[in-house]
């Protein structure tokens, strides 16, 4: 079984402020490679990945608003209607706060199984705002961005907290 | 090492309070953007704040565009040079024509006191990428307000029509596809004159011709162009190819559907034209021209009414 990042010695340990930020940066240059086809609609939600991450993590950091604004920015980018990933980020902000203690109590594999149902409900939340506005729902291929996501959280703080080791010994020292 | 202390008396709304907040400006945000268009501003300010990101993240596509340019075969560039110059040759008997046509045409227009049909002012423009948003089909060009593009502009290829300039960003554009399910253009049979309004269908690379009667003259093959009627497009640019005509005995309608002749995947330059005059224009035109035609005596005849 993998070994539970979140419940190890290392992530007792506050992140620091830059390294959540370069993240979220990262992310971003992530999400605007230049998919399209089948890998836009595989393309994984990073920023809900890391917007979940760092509010299980790093709850003090993280806030409603900056859901908010991640999301119109995403909006921006992937030039949607402004806030449709905002209402989604919002959601999924939502959901990772009031299940955050109950996540933190699981090792990796069951972590992510909760996170899945988490990423689905921002990728419905799209979905119902497509149909409202009349846009066509894109290939069921699409709904595989959530299970690919989900799986990336596995990955994701080995990632993440090798950085910000190297970060804290170099602070130390 | 430092700790962060924990919250221990939380102020302020709870989190449920918070995030419902946080969903109805989200709603509010969508509502206007997508009713009444008034959050441009706000895009494409923060566009540019996200320009520098977008440069980096294209860093990846111009390298393995820039080796595939540089491994390119000789042999596959002086085939390709041999077709071009086959397709100019064949071009500029067309070109020479059309000049003496363009003229003709020009003279029969001012006999009759009417615009030009469309004008000449036109700017190339690269594709920079499909919009990585699935539920719509659209493509951005690296042209914007810097190079005078204007929303509604007509945007071509060397094939035929691509789509509308939609959205326009300081330093690029968006430009929404013919074949967006939301959009809809006046076409004409170029065969016989017959009018129809094509729908894009969501997907790429097909149209749909939905409210077409069951005894209309079409086949397989028919070369759709522009009738020119919507005032947003000139008459005349190559649009589809009917794919398949289907007569069903239980619907009013045909079921019809083509492809279009512009496939945006394959060019990496796009035409943009200047967008027509409205059409309120044309009306005043028509109903000063001499020449009576039935148009402008329905147009005469339903500005009468109260």
């Amino acid at each position: 079984m993998i070994a539970a990042p979140h419940a190890s010695q290392v992530l007792r340990r506050p992140a620091s402020l830059r390294g959540v930020v370069l993240s979220f940066v990262v992310g971003f240059i992530l999400m605007m490679l230049p998919w399209h086809g089948w890998g836009l609609l595989l393309r994984p939600e990073f920023m809900v990945l890391l917007l979940v991450y760092w509010t299980i993590r790093e709850p003090k950091l993280m806030g409603g608003w900056i859901a908010f604004v991640i999301g119109i920015l995403a909006d921006v980018s992937d030039s949607s209607t402004l806030g449709v990933h905002a209402l989604g980020y919002s959601v999924v902000y939502f959901l990772a706060s009031t299940y955050r203690p109950r996540i933190l109590s699981f090792y990796a594999a069951n972590q992510a199984a909760h996170i899945f149902p988490i990423l689905l409900a921002s990728q419905i939340v799209t979905a119902v705002v497509a149909l409202i506005l009349n846009q066509p729902l894109p290939l069921w291929l699409w709904w595989l961005q959530s299970p690919i996501t989900a799986l990336l959280w596995l990955a994701l703080p080995y990632l993440l907290e090798r950085q910000l080791l190297n970060d804290s010994s170099s602070q130390v020292t | 090492m430092s700790t962060r202390a924990p919250n221990l008396f939380s102020r302020g709304p709870s989190l449920w309070a918070r995030q419902v907040f946080y969903c109805a400006l989200a709603i509010a945000c969508i509502t206007v953007d997508f009713r009444f268009h008034q959050l441009d501003a706000l895009r494409s300010t923060v566009s540019i704040l996200l320009e520098p990101l977008q440069e980096v993240a294209n860093i990846p596509g111009y390298i393995t565009q820039k080796l595939s340019e540089l491994f390119e075969s000789q042999r596959g560039l002086r085939e390709e040079n041999a077709a071009l110059r086959l397709q100019l040759m064949q071009q500029a008997n067309l070109a020479q024509q059309s000049q003496f046509i363009k003229q003709d045409f020009n003279n029969l227009r001012a006999l009759m006191e009417m615009r030009p049909p469309y004008s000449t002012h036109q700017i190339v423009a690269e594709i920079i990428g499909m919009s990585r948003n699935p539920f719509v089909q659209k493509m951005i060009i690296g042209r914007g307000l810097s190079e005078d593009i204007k929303p509604g502009s007509p945007v071509i290829s060397t094939a035929g029509l691509v789509g509308q300039v939609t959205r326009v960003s300081p330093l690029s554009s968006e430009v929404t596809l013919i074949t967006d399910k939301n959009q809809a253009l006046p076409v004409m049979v170029l065969r016989n004159g017959l009018r129809a309004i094509a729908y894009g269908t969501g997907e790429n690379g097909a149209l749909s011709l939905p409210y077409v009667p069951v005894g209309a003259d079409l086949q397989v093959g028919d070369a759709l162009v522009t009738s020119g009627l919507d005032g947003i497009y000139p008459a005349g640019l190559s649009v589809a190819t009917l794919m398949t005509v289907e007569r069903d005995q239980s619907s009013a309608f045909t079921h019809v559907s083509c492809v279009p002749n512009a496939a945006v995947s394959s060019t990496r330059y796009v035409l943009v034209l200047d967008p027509r005059e409205p059409l309120a224009v044309d009306i005043d035109r028509l109903n000063n021209a001499t020449a009576v035609t039935p148009t402008a005596r329905a147009l005469k005849k339903l500005k009468g009414r109260p």
